[in-house]
């Protein structure tokens, strides 16, 4: 169902695929739906895959993927519902096949490790406003590399403006156990900002 | 997880629960207690705020450090549908792709499994029902008594009732004389190349359907009785959007008047004819029902439908507020022949869908394009809001209204609104027209606004087009003036645009929207 928000608003493929069909109406094209949720949802998934510690390169792969599989599930017309959650959960199983083939499953990945690294490496101008900048950082670093991987994924997901039931659904994890997981990441993340 | 019905202070909810329940993922009744304690218990409130402590600043870190970091490189769409268009086959792609994913073992177990049931059912049931089959045994039937009452014909065109056409006819294999001939349906059956059939047995018939993609049937489908095998029904299905329904008289009561045969030698197939009576007066309260919800506002991209099915009616929806969905269902109060099924919607049992992407509290990520600039020329922060508000109000205005035409072009592309009655006709000129003079204002008002940043040029008139193809050009200049509108003046991103190129875009989506609208035929 489409509600205009400004969130929507500010997506530009974000109109057409809301028309709501008419039985008269001559459908949407496969590729206009699926130009229209790439739009919305590309960016958001490789985001993802990223953390989850995919390179770039297997992030784009993956994603792209996950396209691809959406284009054959709209041409077969089957149901177009809660497509974002879907996307999620076929890219999410995507990585963990490829980790599976990789053979190289990991607490923190090398990669999440490095891409935390690039970002905590970005120079701030000011002597003070630098060294204030790089404590918080380092802070956040080390209160992020405490959270399992479990965690990080599910408070990323939230953050992303999935429901808890969907972020089970992409994860393969009870209800509960997603909102135990943001719990804590929430838990560990608000107690090391509290004072700063 | 257990709910209790009350918390009391020293008897704190599990810090789970606290936690859906704050960030409304609870079912109301579920939540408010927990709420409500967390209103007394100070040791609850404390941990709520840690959460919040938490969110903003793991929701910081990553639009600072990480999202900008986390930016997929350019041309991601064109490389997808070169990826899509290369696939040959999606099905063949599919089997691919369920090859690499399944293992081996299965691969090997399931065609034995299948082999054996097969087997099974060979035995169990001596002849298998195939499309062949069946159709063999029809054109038997069928010949053993080949005089039976003329069955009753219906073409449409996009769900519409149109004039039988012999051309149509001849396109969809259907025999004038005999359009139940079940011989045509296995004449063009067997002629195919490539074809999927399937066998449905239901309530005392049997249908044989086949899909292909060769020629200009994409679907056709023959129905007969389970007993006797003779033809009840037969359905056709042409690429161009013409269905064709054959039913034998003895099968189908009359529902609809049919309208005359009206082919003329050498002339294409009617697009769409006049409807009968029954179907002007539909048409007619639809229209009135659109005017209806204009009139609140209601057709400017909220969840309400509109739908024709049969000889009914229907609007329907799901809204957010109760409010709203009142001031609709009083706005069709006029019309008692319409269903009008208006839903409110609620949290589900589990998890009530009212989550948002969460936003920081503070925003250290780069900030909209324009904001240096309205902070030296707006100081006042009153002014600056004043500005950024009716900037976006307008875009929004200008999508939704194009959105609004976009949706009827596709409702009344032009044949069906030539086959409309004269009223109905002038009537949805006058929806079309309101829409694009509100359209036209918001553009003018809006020119006026940005005319500190973007000088709009007068308007030319663009290439002539009908309003149906209008909209679709008008709407993309609508997301594209609004995406830029919204990028300039309250969103940030990693998209490389500068402050002079989006206003420059902004200046050339304004301007193909007007000179668009322009040149629109009357």
């Amino acid at each position: 169902m489409f509600h205009f928000s400004r969130r929507i608003a500010a997506r530009p493929a974000g109109i057409l695929g809301l028309e709501t069909r008419d039985a008269a109406a001559p459908p949407v094209s496969v590729m206009e739906s699926l130009e229209r949720h790439f739009a919305e949802h590309y960016d958001t998934l490789y985001r993802f895959l990223r953390h989850c510690g995919a390179a770039e390169a297997m992030a784009e792969d993956l994603s792209q993927e996950a396209f691809l599989r959406l284009h054959r599930h709209l041409a077969e017309a089957r149901p177009e519902q809660n497509i974002r959650a879907w996307l999620f959960r076929v890219a999410y199983r995507l990585w963990i096949d490829h980790l599976r083939e990789a053979r190289r499953e990991q607490p923190v990945l090398d990669e999440t490790w490095e891409l935390w690294t690039q970002a905590l490496r970005d120079p701030s101008p000011g002597a003070d406003e630098e060294l204030l900048a790089r404590e918080r950082r380092e802070w956040l670093r080390a209160a992020l590399l405490r959270l399992s991987e479990v965690e990080r994924q599910a408070v990323h997901l939230r953050a992303d403006g999935l429901r808890y039931r969907e972020i089970a659904e992409v994860l393969g994890l009870g209800y509960w156990a997603v909102v135990e997981a943001v719990r804590r990441a929430l838990d560990i993340l608000g107690d090391e900002a509290h004072g700063l | 997880m257990a709910f209790e019905s009350g918390w009391t202070a020293g008897n704190h909810p599990p810090p789970g629960e606290l936690l859906v329940a704050w960030e409304n993922q609870l079912p109301r009744e579920q939540a408010a207690p927990i709420l409500a304690h967390i209103q007394q218990c100070w040791e609850c409130r404390a941990r709520v705020e840690r959460y919040a402590r938490g969110i903003d600043a793991y929701v910081n870190f990553r639009q600072v450090y990480l999202d900008p970091a986390l930016t997929p490189r350019p041309g991601g769409w064109l490389r997808l549908a070169a990826r899509v268009r290369d696939i040959p086959d999606n099905q063949a792609a599919a089997r691919r792709t369920l090859r690499t994913r399944i293992p081996r073992g299965v691969w090997v177990a399931v065609p034995a499994l299948l082999a054996a049931l097969v087997v099974i059912a060979v035995i169990v049931s001596p002849v298998r029902l195939t499309a062949s089959v069946v159709l063999d045994r029809a054109v038997r039937a069928e010949t053993a008594q080949p005089s039976r009452p003329a069955p009753r014909v219906r073409i449409r065109r996009a769900g519409r009732l149109i004039a039988a056409d012999e051309r149509v006819l001849q396109a969809a294999h259907v025999d004038g004389s005999r359009p139940l001939s079940v011989n045509s349906f296995r004449t063009w059956r067997d002629g195919l190349r490539s074809r999927q059939d399937s066998v449905t047995t239901f309530d005392g018939e049997i249908r044989v359907e086949t899909k292909t993609d060769e020629g200009t049937i994409a679907l056709a489908s023959l129905t007969v009785a389970r007993t006797d095998y003779q033809p009840h029904a037969k359905h056709v299905e042409l690429r161009d959007g013409v269905t064709i329904d054959v039913e034998s008289a003895d099968s189908s009561p009359e529902h609809e008047t049919l309208p005359e045969v009206t082919a003329q030698p050498g002339e294409a197939p009617t697009p769409a004819a006049n409807p009968g009576p029954d179907a002007e007066k539909r048409e007619a309260l639809e229209m009135e029902v659109r005017w209806a919800l204009h009139r609140i506002g209601a057709d400017l991209g909220e969840p309400v439908t509109i739908r024709q099915s049969g000889e009914s009616l229907s609007v329907a929806g799901t809204l957010d507020d109760p409010g709203r969905r009142d001031q609709v269902v009083a706005a069709l109060r006029g019309f008692p022949q319409v269903s009008v099924q208006i839903n409110v919607a609620a949290p589900d049992a589990q998890a009530p869908a009212h989550a948002e992407p969460i936003e920081p509290s503070s925003g250290a990520a780069p900030g909209p394009l324009l904001v240096p600039r309205l902070l030296n020329d707006l100081p006042d922060p009153a002014a600056r809001a004043a500005f950024v508000s009716a900037a976006l109000r307008l875009s929004q205005s200008m999508l939704r209204h194009s959105w609004a035409l976009r949706r009827l072009a596709v409702r009344y592309p032009s044949p069906t609104e030539n086959a409309l009655p004269a009223e109905v006709r002038a009537s949805l000129a006058q929806l079309v027209a309101a829409h694009q003079e509100d359209l036209r204002s918001s553009a003018r008002e809006a020119a006026s606004l940005w005319k500190p940043y973007a000088q709009f040029d007068a308007v030319e008139t663009g290439a002539r087009l009908n309003w149906q193809d209008a909209s679709r050009a008008v709407l993309r200049a609508a997301q594209r003036s609004d995406h830029l509108t919204v990028r300039l003046l309250t969103a940030s991103g990693n998209d490389g645009l500068t402050a002079a190129d989006a206003l420059e875009g902004l200046r050339e989506s304004q301007r193909q929207l007007l000179a668009t609208l322009a040149g629109v035929h009357p």
